[in-house]
């Protein structure tokens, strides 16, 4: 299965950064050099979703070419902003010195932790078979997240998929794996 | 005549007794029924709740308990009648009106275990085969609790963990089973093989019968806030037909064990349990046609 997720780093990572900033409404390019060099100093690696859609240009101009370079077809999930993203507003504010025109917008938040209860592992292989669980478990991109799901639910995952460097693919198929040998292990038990 | 309940699950510390209890009391308070607790755990918890330590050793003294009506049913039959074994009056609860709730008990004894060996050392004499022995044994306990049906509208059977003939008896005998269960890992094998027992059957033909026509529900007790819980709850309900009531984890209903003394309404006992335990009686009372 094609992954949904790409890893970034590196120079890589600096291109992507430069896309990103420069298709920000409100975003000139000076200020996307700043925002870019602060992020690439800031951020070792990053994981960024894959689109089904081809590479789309960015929506502001660029002065030189960097967006033309190859960022394959890794695009941020959302298309560009009709207004400012509260968040980048924040950061280009602090790095100006200046507040930026107050905009209706809303207060930014954190992101909300992971909830290893959010997919019922079991009953949803019970309620859904093996492919309605996988399906859900495609909504789950990190490893770590992953991982963190099948401890909580007491769902052994192989030695190899549960530490180190792992696919999320292989992951989540483990997963499923386990799930369908914890359910005929109770069948088992029962009868 | 009477509807047999029994309250079961092989697993111990589920809360069958709390649920016994409550059961007994929302049954003859609300649906207004004569109920009368069987308690067939030699733990005796059920009765402790009812009667309180000293009416219970009094129990024992005087042989009013579940264990010496077995016993002399076995050695003299036609002269046992159980109605000489119950106790009236028990509870510590008064209604708005002054009276006290129609329920009875058949009390506990620490000697039940003991009885119940008895029983089959009984009858494997002259050599009878040990899987005949026990069938006996179970007919003999089945025939002895059947006798109540006359004295109350329902017998709620207070079981105790674990298979023994008694409970398998009152497995057999009851039109409806509660399985009250924790929501933990090991539940999930413990439903599953009691609903086996239940219905004579594996556990594939079990999950072939459609769940409203299976002869037990589930229920989920205490129940803790939160997505793990959740999901314990979830796949017992994915096989076994559960009550969407879920006894929440609360102090009022561990607090509801203290026996007074003195009488008391039902809301002052259980506190704000009161609302779970009448959602519980409300889904119960649907289901058995109440």
């Amino acid at each position: 299965m094609r992954r949904t997720n790409r890893k970034l780093s590196g120079p890589g990572l600096k291109r992507f950064l430069q896309h990103f900033f420069r298709s920000q409404p409100g975003v000139d390019a000076a200020l996307a050099e700043r925002l870019v060099a602060t992020s690439a100093a800031l951020f070792a690696s990053v994981r960024v979703r894959r689109t089904a859609r081809p590479s789309a240009r960015p929506a502001a101009p660029v002065g030189n070419g960097l967006a033309d370079q190859a960022v394959g077809n890794v695009l941020p999930d959302q298309p560009a902003p009709t207004s400012p993203d509260p968040r980048y507003a924040k950061i280009a504010a602090s790095l100006h010195g200046q507040e930026l025109a107050a905009q209706p917008s809303a207060p930014p938040t954190e992101p909300a932790a992971f909830d290893p209860y959010a997919i019922g592992l079991v009953p949803t292989y019970q309620r859904q078979g093996p492919d309605g669980l996988r399906a859900k478990l495609a909504g789950i991109a990190d490893v770590g997240d992953l991982r963190k799901m099948a401890r909580a639910q007491q769902i052994v995952l192989p030695i190899e998929l549960r530490a180190g460097e792992a696919d999320a693919d292989a992951v989540r198929d483990g997963i499923v794996a386990a799930v369908a040998k914890r359910i005929a292990d109770r069948r088992a038990a029962a009868s | 005549m009477a509807l047999f309940l029994a309250v079961a699950n092989r697993k111990g510390g589920v809360g069958k007794s709390t649920i016994s209890v409550m059961l007994t009391y929302a049954l003859a308070i609300w649906s207004k029924k004569r109920v009368l607790l069987i308690d067939l755990d030699a733990q005796s918890n059920s009765s402790l709740i009812l009667l309180g330590g000293d009416r219970w050793i009094e129990t024992q003294r005087k042989s009013k308990n579940v264990a010496a009506y077995i016993e002399d049913r076995l050695y003299s039959i036609e002269q046992t009648k159980i109605r000489d074994y119950i106790v009236d009056g028990v509870g510590d609860i008064q209604l708005d009106s002054g009276a006290r709730p129609d329920m009875s008990l058949l009390p506990g004894s620490l000697a039940f275990e003991d009885m119940q060996d008895e029983l089959i050392t009984h009858y494997s004499r002259n050599q009878t085969p040990f899987r005949q022995a026990k069938m006996k044994c179970a007919d003999h306990f089945r025939a002895a609790f059947s006798f109540a049906r006359p004295l109350a509208d329902i017998v709620v059977m207070d079981c105790a963990p674990g298979i023994s003939n008694a409970t398998a008896a009152a497995l057999k005998l009851a039109d409806k089973v509660v399985v009250p269960f924790r929501p933990d890992a090991v539940s999930e094998f413990a439903v599953d093989r009691i609903a086996q027992i239940i219905e004579g059957k594996t556990f594939d033909e079990v999950l072939s019968i459609p769940m409203a026509k299976r002869r037990y529900v589930c229920l989920a007790n205490y129940v803790r806030p939160g997505g793990r819980d959740a999901i314990y709850v979830d796949t017992i309900s994915a096989n076994h037909p559960t009550l969407e009531t879920q006894m929440p984890m609360m102090a009022e209903v561990a607090d509801s064990f203290d026996y007074l003394g003195e009488l008391q309404t039902l809301e002052e006992k259980y506190g704000g349990a009161i609302t779970p335990m009448r959602a519980f009686h409300t889904e119960l009372a649907g289901i058995l046609g109440l």
